[in-house]
């Protein structure tokens, strides 16, 4: 074996795909699912262009 | 006379005669030796029946560092040899050692000593119609139906001679030669004497291939060889008279004194002045003194000889190195780059070698502007030739034309590591400088990084494919159901509960889709958490369904949740709604399963990453390396 740290790296991206895809995770997944609060058109809502306090909320950001 | 008295110490079939002239044993080994140099007096006594009779004396055999002797055994393609006597022939522009060699079974052939390799020729009946003395080297001829390149056309004079032979070569026997290669690189000669032609041929050797033993000491190369090094020191230059060693006495042409820049012809014991050399020459500094030994590549070398050559673009430098047995090397030096480089005796192709297939790299003119040292041709100052070199990293293959004769030679080298040349002839310390820039047979290190890793990769990359293409059919995502609920403005602020729903099978992503019909302009966020009803554990979820004329379809919003368990499951939500929203009715549908494919491309990433940059690397410096060349195949239209 002349590269065993490529080797070694390969090995972990199979074992990588085989975790997350049998434990139906993701590295790159938001659990949260915090984007749509501010990615849609949620965010210009009357209560935040009005007023920060009166209305409502997000998850620990406005 | 034959003598009756039986030797033990010679074979029974070998005959004993007595010198006629002085009465000294002489032995033929062999039934074809016609004729054998007396060890006592030298003359040459040749033998017919019972008879023996002298046919002169013959000169005393120059030194050399030749490594066989009389009585050497070899062992080439299957049968074995042992060597009886040996001419020295000479022409005009050096001298060589063809040694008798005795296969047995009453079969003889010829072992030249040539510029550091070995020829074996066998004589052969053919018919040699239309070949004569004035057919010109550089043609092609037809015996027996296979063409052959005449290489060289030249007269050469035995000057001295040992042991037994098969022909009688008195002294001054002079023979028409004409060396030709054959159709696969094969060795011949066409021998012209008096009219008569004969045809050998045979193959080129190294040292390694004829299984030499029983073989001379070399002086000054083993230990215990009878004669101490250097006979030739006492030679003094004609032009000086400063002394001259030679390094390689036998197997070079000419040597520069030096002192006073004469080059000197090396083949006979006066060492004539044959030209000059800049004296500049004298004041150079070598990366490589010469006289230097070393092991390079597990062999013993010394360097004998130096030149710088050049072409219209740059100029670099050559080291010649020699070693008793294997004959004599390049060192070619340019910018810190280094390649250890032979002749290739009876190669005709420049597109494979090694096994390896050959790119024309480059085509020039090239002037050899100094040289200093033994050289196994007659050098010269302003000397010029027609050199074209084909790459294939590590290796370089060369062909050299000399203008005004039909002459190819080839050579083959490799890339060597500056600090191998380093380690072996630099003692006392001093260092080489390091290689600047790209060189034409450089190895290219990523390529070679690329090589060793591809087979991991794209085993590893098939795999993996398949790896996912099975978890596409294991993770497909299954309908969970639906569950509804409402919001009410006159309960705004309280939590809204869905029903319960049930979730099996294996850990997998839950995607969630909340949908309502909202009024005109009106918004409705939920936030809250998917909650476990069994063990309470939650996960946050948020769905901010909006109805804005300016922004349609926000009253579908999408959540996925990661490694979802099989479990029964109920939303908890906070409603945050718009004040013009009395009320909306909510639908939530779920499934689980399926696969993230950003797993995939990350995993991908980890194997594709480093042999993918390995490989742009490599192609950078392919194309840094082609732009020295007027060949480059990376060239553009554009570029010219």
């Amino acid at each position: 074996m002349k590269h065993p740290i490529y080797t070694t790296m390969t090995l972990l991206s199979c074992a990588y795909l085989v975790m997350a895809n049998m434990s139906g995770w993701a590295l790159f997944q938001s659990n949260a699912n915090r984007s749509n609060l501010n990615s849609t058109s949620y965010r210009y809502r009357p209560s935040i262009m009005t007023s920060s306090s009166s209305g409502g909320w997000s998850f620990g950001h406005k | 006379m034959q003598s009756q008295t039986p030797d033990p110490s010679i074979h029974p079939a070998a005959r004993r005669y007595d010198c006629p002239q002085c009465g000294a044993p002489v032995v033929f080994h062999s039934s074809i030796s016609i004729s054998s140099v007396c060890e006592h007096c030298r003359s040459l006594v040749v033998r017919n029946d019972f008879q023996v009779a002298t046919f002169g004396q013959m000169a005393e055999l120059p030194n050399d560092l030749s490594p066989l002797k009389i009585g050497t055994k070899g062992y080439w393609n299957g049968r074995g040899f042992v060597l009886l006597g040996r001419l020295r022939l000479h022409y005009g522009d050096g001298s060589w050692n063809e040694w008798y060699a005795d296969f047995g079974q009453g079969t003889y052939g010829w072992v030249a000593e040539v510029m550091g390799y070995y020829t074996l020729s066998f004589p052969q009946t053919v018919s040699l119609h239309g070949i004569d003395e004035h057919t010109p080297a550089g043609k092609m001829i037809n015996i027996q139906g296979a063409s052959w390149r005449i290489m060289d056309v030249k007269e050469a004079r035995c000057i001295a001679a040992e042991g037994e032979l098969p022909i009688i070569a008195p002294p001054g026997w002079s023979r028409l030669g004409m060396d030709l290669t054959g159709p696969a690189g094969q060795f011949g000669t066409i021998e012209i004497v008096n009219g008569e032609r004969a045809f050998y041929s045979g193959d080129f050797a190294q040292f390694g291939d004829l299984n030499f033993t029983d073989l001379r000491k070399v002086p000054g190369w083993d230990a215990d060889a009878d004669i101490t090094r250097r006979q030739s020191a006492a030679m003094g230059c004609p032009s000086c008279g400063a002394p001259v060693n030679l390094r390689a006495e036998g197997q070079t042409m000419s040597a520069v004194c030096g002192s006073c820049a004469s080059i000197l012809d090396a083949t006979t014991p006066h060492l004539q002045e044959i030209g000059r050399v800049a004296k500049t020459t004298l004041q150079m500094k070598f990366a490589l003194p010469i006289g230097s030994r070393g092991i390079l590549k597990g062999e013993a070398w010394e360097v004998i000889g130096f030149m710088r050559r050049k072409d219209k673009w740059c100029s670099w430098e050559e080291y010649l190195l020699f070693n008793p047995w294997l004959g004599f090397r390049f060192l070619v030096s340019f910018r810190g780059h280094w390649s250890l480089v032979q002749i290739l005796p009876g190669h005709y192709t420049n597109s494979v070698w090694n096994g390896e297939s050959f790119k024309l790299f480059a085509r020039e003119e090239v002037t050899t502007t100094d040289v200093l040292g033994e050289f196994y041709w007659r050098v010269k100052n302003g000397e010029r030739a027609t050199v074209s070199d084909h790459i294939a990293p590590p290796l370089v293959l060369s062909c050299e034309v000399m203008p005004g004769l039909n002459e190819v030679t080839w050579s083959g080298g490799e890339y060597i590591d500056h600090l191998e040349v380093q380690q072996a002839f630099l003692r006392d310390g001093s260092k080489l400088s390091p290689p600047a820039g790209p060189y034409l047979n450089e190895p290219n290190p990523h390529q070679q990084k690329w090589r060793e890793v591809r087979g991991t990769f794209f085993l590893m990359l098939i795999g993996y494919c398949i790896l996912q293409f099975l978890f596409m059919g294991w993770g497909v995502e299954k309908n969970v159901g639906q569950v509804h609920t409402s919001y009410d403005s006159t309960q705004a602020g309280q939590m809204i509960t869905t029903e319960r729903f049930k979730i099996s099978g294996h850990r997998a992503p839950l995607h969630i889709s909340a949908a309502s019909v909202l009024g005109q302009d009106t918004y409705l966020g939920l936030k809250g958490k998917l909650i476990e009803a069994k063990t309470q554990t939650s996960q946050p979820v948020a769905f901010p369904l909006t109805n804005y004329s300016t922004a349609p379809g926000g009253y579908v919003q999408k959540v996925t949740l990661t490694g979802i368990p099989a479990g029964e499951y109920y939303l908890a939500l906070t409603p945050d709604a718009s004040t013009a929203l009395p009320s909306a009715r909510i639908t939530f549908t779920m499934q689980h399963g399926g696969l993230f494919w950003s797993n995939f491309w990350l995993g991908l990433a980890g194997i594709a990453l480093w042999p993918v940059w390995t490989m742009l690397r490599s192609g950078t410096f392919e194309k840094r390396r082609w732009m020295e060349s007027d060949f480059n195949p990376y060239a553009t239209s554009d570029d010219d």
